[in-house]
């Protein structure tokens, strides 16, 4: 049978529509699938500024942290990753004090992170789905997929995310072989420590922290720790007038 | 189809040029391959000014495809017969463009082996995603209307009717190109200084100016370098859309820093202030960004006056003056000034590297090799009548 | 598992990474959990002996897993 243009057409075109058909049919599957895997948890974290300050120069969490994900120590600041870290407070809240309020938290520590958003920009702008907010709250990364376009770390508002500008592996003095490292040319970011939450353990940073300044929990939990700090004291987040609904609390 | 025997042939000063453009493209291909085996970290880009030239480079060349529009729109919508060749030109260039822009991206990615998985994981939530099928559809029919134009050409007859029908539907899809290349940007809530309305019709705007100069400049040099010409009423008449183009775009400029400076609001002028008059220290983009600021006023004020847009030197300097300040405002600051001030209110320095211009140069290099592949095709087969 | 391993680690990918579950139950009830560098390489020795042997000798580009999953050093005696 000679193929003609005619005939080449209509097959290309059919079997375009057989494959567009399979994966809306398979779309509703999944979703439905993971819909009732889930139930409404959102993890969330408050972080006491108080008490984060009482240690002076304190980073347990950032190498409890870092140590553990292998994040490699750059020391050439214009190429490093950070996963958690610390800056001044009126870094971070640039507006929040004035010279005529009490000056309580010149100069203070606060320790930053992804914020986990509930409406992340990072996930509407990934061009292949590489972050992503999960049901639970946790704004995964797949360093699988991620192509390197860095569209996410422009998107961030908040400057949580990191690029391997180079091989990380020789700026890693100890590897901790339960974790994978990354590869050149993938962002990454603070996780949560989603491979602990499955194990029903708190991230690294809360658990390093001696002085407990770091509170972690279900936010639709009205009986967890966290929930009940937040009722009780006042708390700030970075930026929230941009609606990205951030679930990391700053306690003041 | 290709046509590239036209291409193949020419004296010794077009392979002189062609010689030249090979080597820098391939300059440019060895630093890639530098930078794919080390990584970004060969470029000037940092943790906080995550896009620099490359992405700069790719806006500003999605403008220059998107102005094919301002000879296909009055060819084909309302008969200017002067564009007649125009309009061909136009649309090789938007082509080269096109093609410029994606490499432009390609080098950018840190991981580019994985590129398909745009493909395999689309995401429509993601502008890029759009983007890339507004590029892509903007390759494919610019190609077919080329073609098919320059084949029925050479073939002696006048061009099939399906090319009207693509002519019109590149018309809105070269808005969109830039359009939606701009709302890459202007969606991003984190982004004070991209986080404004006016960005797509300033970019179309600006394209619109530096698009059609790009092109007088390029006819021009041809008639100066070789026997193929263009008319100068076409020219003229292009130049005419570059002073409307030029002027919607000074305005808008002028309105954006008026609702930065008069509202005071710190998010606002941040990133103005950052390149016009430097923070902690860093002016070193101020004089580059008042050039581009000024240069477009010299432009206009030369295109304003009849006599001057017409005498073929002044028509030149002003093409040079709107092309460079356009360049310069955004291939190079309208980046930078989203990201600094950081969100953390750090002033990171962002230089390219050698490296970096390098690559720049290269992909600039391939594009001017397409172009002129393209117009000799073109040229040759119009000289053969 | 010669033919279809590379689709069962893009599963075990998946299941991780998307937080489904990540352990895997086998046929005698033993479970196992879904990790390249503990579970696969935690049996069957180095990477040397398991993947390279093949991939190497066939000149089958294997994805570049190890650039990031760190590959256990010993080579262990496969059961």
């Amino acid at each position: 049978m000679k193929i003609t243009r005619k005939l080449f057409l209509q097959l290309s075109g059919l079997s375009l529509i057989a494959v567009i058909a399979r994966k809306l049919v398979r779309a509703p599957a999944n979703v439905a699938a993971s819909e009732a895997a889930t139930k409404s948890t959102r993890w969330g974290m408050a972080i006491d500024l108080q008490k984060c300050r009482q240690k002076d120069v304190c980073g347990r969490c950032i190498k409890a942290c870092h140590a553990a994900h292998n994040v490699p120590q750059i020391t050439d600041r214009a190429h490093e990753i950070k996963w958690v870290w610390k800056q001044p407070f009126e870094d971070v809240f640039p507006f929040a004090q004035t010279q005529y309020t009490r000056d309580v938290f010149a100069g203070a520590p606060v320790l930053l992170l992804c914020n986990h958003c509930d409406d992340p920009p990072c996930q509407d702008v990934c061009p292949v789905g590489a972050t992503w907010r999960r049901d639970d709250g946790v704004v995964m990364m797949d360093f699988h997929r991620c192509i390197g376009c860095r569209y996410c770390m422009a998107a961030c508002p908040y400057g949580s995310r990191s690029f391997n500008w180079q091989d990380p592996r020789p700026a890693l003095s100890q590897v901790n072989s339960d974790f994978p490292t990354r590869t050149k040319g993938v962002v990454e970011k603070c996780n949560f420590c989603e491979e602990r939450l499955a194990r029903k353990l708190s991230p690294l940073c809360v658990e390093a922290c001696e002085e407990k300044a770091l509170v972690f929990g279900d936010l639709e939990q009205p009986d967890s720790a966290i929930r009940k700090t937040l009722g009780s004291r006042f708390a700030l987040r970075r930026k929230p007038e941009l609606g990205s609904g951030p679930s990391v609390y700053y306690l003041t | 189809m290709l046509m590239s025997d036209k291409a193949l042939v020419g004296g010794r000063g077009y392979w002189l040029w062609i010689a030249c453009l090979l080597s820098i493209t391939l300059a440019g291909v060895f630093c890639y391959l530098r930078q794919l085996h080390y990584g970004l970290v060969i470029t000037g880009l940092s943790r906080d000014v995550t896009w620099g030239l490359y992405i700069a480079q790719f806006t500003f060349f999605v403008g220059i495809a998107a102005s094919a529009v301002t000879v296909v729109l009055p060819y084909y919508l309302h008969d200017c017969k002067q564009f007649v060749r125009l309009t061909i030109l136009g649309e090789l260039l938007a082509i080269s463009a096109v093609v410029v822009s994606v490499l432009f991206i390609i080098v950018d990615l840190g991981q580019p082996s994985r590129i398909l998985n745009i493909v395999l994981h689309p995401q429509p939530q993601s502008v890029m995603f759009w983007d890339l099928i507004a590029l892509s559809g903007y390759f494919l029919i610019n190609t077919a209307i080329a073609s098919g134009t320059v084949t029925a050409a050479r073939e002696h007859v006048p061009p099939p009717t399906w090319i009207r029908t693509l002519a019109l539907i590149s018309i809105p899809w070269a808005i969109s190109i830039h359009t939606v290349t701009a709302f890459l940007f202007s969606g991003l809530p984190g982004r004070a200084y991209w986080l404004t309305a006016i960005l797509a019709p300033r970019f179309l705007a600006s394209a619109f100016a530096s698009g059609p100069a790009l092109l007088i400049l390029v006819c021009i040099l041809i008639r100066k370098l070789t026997d193929f010409d263009v008319e100068d009423e076409a020219l003229h008449k292009l130049a005419v859309i570059v002073t409307y183009a030029t002027a919607a775009n000074v305005f808008f400029i002028l309105a954006e820093v008026f609702t930065a400076f008069y509202s005071e609001i710190p998010d606002h002028e941040a990133g103005f202030e950052y390149l016009f008059v430097g923070m902690d220290g860093d002016y070193h983009l101020a004089p580059w960004m008042w050039l581009s600021f000024l240069l477009p006023l010299i432009g206009l004020t030369l295109l304003l006056v009849p006599r001057w847009r017409t005498t073929s030197r002044l028509l030149v300097i002003a093409c040079l003056c709107i092309f460079v300040s356009i360049w310069l405002d955004k291939g190079l600051g309208l980046i930078i000034g989203g990201f600094v001030p950081s969100p953390l209110g750090a002033i990171p320095r962002y230089t390219p590297t050698l490296s970096e211009w390098n690559i720049v140069l290269g992909i600039w290099a391939f594009g001017a090799l397409l172009t002129t592949a393209f117009f000799k095709t073109a040229f040759s087969i119009w000289e053969e009548r | 598992m010669r033919a279809s391993h590379m689709r069962l680690l893009d599963e075990w990918r998946a299941d991780v990474v998307d937080g489904q579950n990540r352990q895997y139950v086998a046929y005698n009830g033993k479970v196992y959990d879904k990790s390249l560098t503990r579970t696969c390489l935690g049996c069957h020795g180095s990477r040397q002996e398991f993947c390279d042997r093949c991939h190497s000798y066939n000149g089958v580009a294997a994805p570049n897993c190890w650039e990031c999953h760190n590959a256990p050093p010993a080579v262990r005696n496969t059961p």
